[in-house]
């Protein structure tokens, strides 16, 4: 039983591995895996398909993030699809108070832990990251997501945009400074 | 948050830290730095999150196609005893299960192959250079899913470049992303043959694909083996 167990636990770190390198197959699978519950439990609590995609999505990218900065520790190979459960959850029902603030809202659900977030300095800069990204140029957005979410070589972006290996580690670095430089200027704004 | 500047060659050194690409030796020292040193580890912070911010528009722009491929629940089953219903509830049965039984004579290596198989992005397109015009354009064709007219502009080029991996494993893509496998073998098999090729890898992959889904396992697995895809070992197991 310890053995199985054992065994149990290492699944659940090999899959938060493939997670933390955004391996696709692993997760569109855990997506496909874990919607449908989500779904029936927002359409049962007075949502629609289009809130519970919403949730859903707001969910998956906070258990990833917390994934991410080591935040999450599995105890088993269904430990992530609880735990992504819970996330959503919670977030729907924050939705409900905030939306019906005068309502009683009755809820059969015992009260969550809240799930660990940054502080408001540190999310609202990835909120900037996010929003400047997409005023780089084709190519900076092109290379960056390349490098750092699809974990591709230089060798190999080097060959995908025609450049030399020298050429595609300077320009990454390029992209990155022009996208402080951009950062910089919010900050000052 | 103040927006640090940090050289490239640190910058670098704290990519390699955060994703654990360093020697352990240097990885220790790097940590113990980092302790004794708060200006150091406000800048490791902010690129670990500046990264941190990349990564997650990357992941935020894949969600609608998760969404859109995980034929997710249609809502409440409703229970109706109405006859017509039932008739076509059973019809849709015994069409699913025929499915199934064909699906599974035919199955194993067409499963394989979507489970696997996600078409090659192509490169990057400048349209500038008056000699590239024709390359360029059909790269914009294969970009935007129109396959038959990449191919068509593509192998009007291959009396000009006979012998280029560039074409033939592009070609070879495009045959193959129409999941024409018999045609995009014998392209994807001339680049595989180079071990020159900046392409060998990927079509040892893409071939190792294609083949599998002929049913041609054996062969499948030798150029599966070349490829550096972690799924392979995935594969290969599957294969056997």
């Amino acid at each position: 039983m310890a053995q199985s167990s054992i065994v149990k636990q290492g699944e659940a770190y090999e899959q938060l591995r493939s997670i933390r390198a955004n391996d696709e197959q692993v997760l569109k699978a855990l997506y496909r895996e874990n919607y449908p519950k989500v779904e029936a439990y927002i359409l049962d609590n007075s949502g629609s398909k289009e809130q519970a995609k919403d949730i859903f999505q707001e969910a998956f990218i906070a258990v990833w993030r917390n994934i991410q900065l080591d935040q999450f520790q599995p105890e088993n190979e269904t430990s992530l699809n609880g735990y992504l459960y819970r996330v959503a959850r919670n977030k729907w029902i924050d939705y409900l108070r905030s939306a019906h603030r005068n309502k009683i809202i009755q809820m059969n659900d015992v009260p969550e832990p809240a799930t660990p977030e940054l502080p408001a300095e540190e999310n609202a800069y990835i909120a900037a990251v996010k929003k400047h990204f997409n005023e780089l140029g084709d190519a900076c957005r092109e290379v960056l997501t390349r490098f750092y979410y699809r974990n591709e070589s230089l060798r190999l972006i080097a060959k995908a945009m025609r450049w030399t290996e020298a050429t595609a580690r300077n320009n990454k670095y390029r992209c990155i400074q022009k996208l402080k430089e951009l950062l910089n200027k919010n900050t000052r704004t | 948050m103040k927006e640090h500047q940090i050289p490239n060659e640190e910058f670098e050194q704290i990519e390699r830290f955060l994703s654990e690409d360093m020697p352990e030796e240097e990885y220790q020292a790097f940590a113990l730095k980092l302790e004794q040193d708060p200006a150091l580890s406000e800048r490791v912070r902010q690129t670990q999150l500046l990264l941190l911010g990349i990564k997650e528009h990357a992941l935020a722009g894949q969600l609608d196609s998760f969404h859109a491929s995980s034929g997710h629940s249609q809502g409440r089953v409703r229970k109706m005893l109405n006859a017509k219903y039932l008739w076509a509830a059973a019809s849709l049965v015994f069409i699913v299960v025929l499915s199934v039984v064909w699906l599974n004579r035919e199955g194993k290596y067409e499963k394989i192959f979507s489970a696997y198989f996600e078409p090659d992005p192509g490169l990057m397109t400048t349209m500038s250079a008056v000699d590239n015009y024709t390359f360029d354009r059909a790269m914009v064709d294969y970009k935007s899913g129109k396959y038959e007219e990449a191919i068509q502009r593509w192998e009007s080029l291959s009396g000009t470049w006979p012998a280029s991996d560039t074409l033939n494993y592009f070609i070879g893509s495009a045959w193959l992303a129409q999941q024409q496998t018999g045609k995009a073998i014998p392209y994807l098999q001339k680049v595989a043959s180079n071990g020159q090729s900046v392409f060998l890898k990927e079509a040892c992959w893409y071939l190792g694909l294609a083949l599998a889904r002929e049913g041609r396992a054996e062969e499948a697995t030798g150029f599966l083996e070349r490829s550096d895809r972690k799924e392979k070992t995935a594969i290969i197991q599957r294969l056997q």
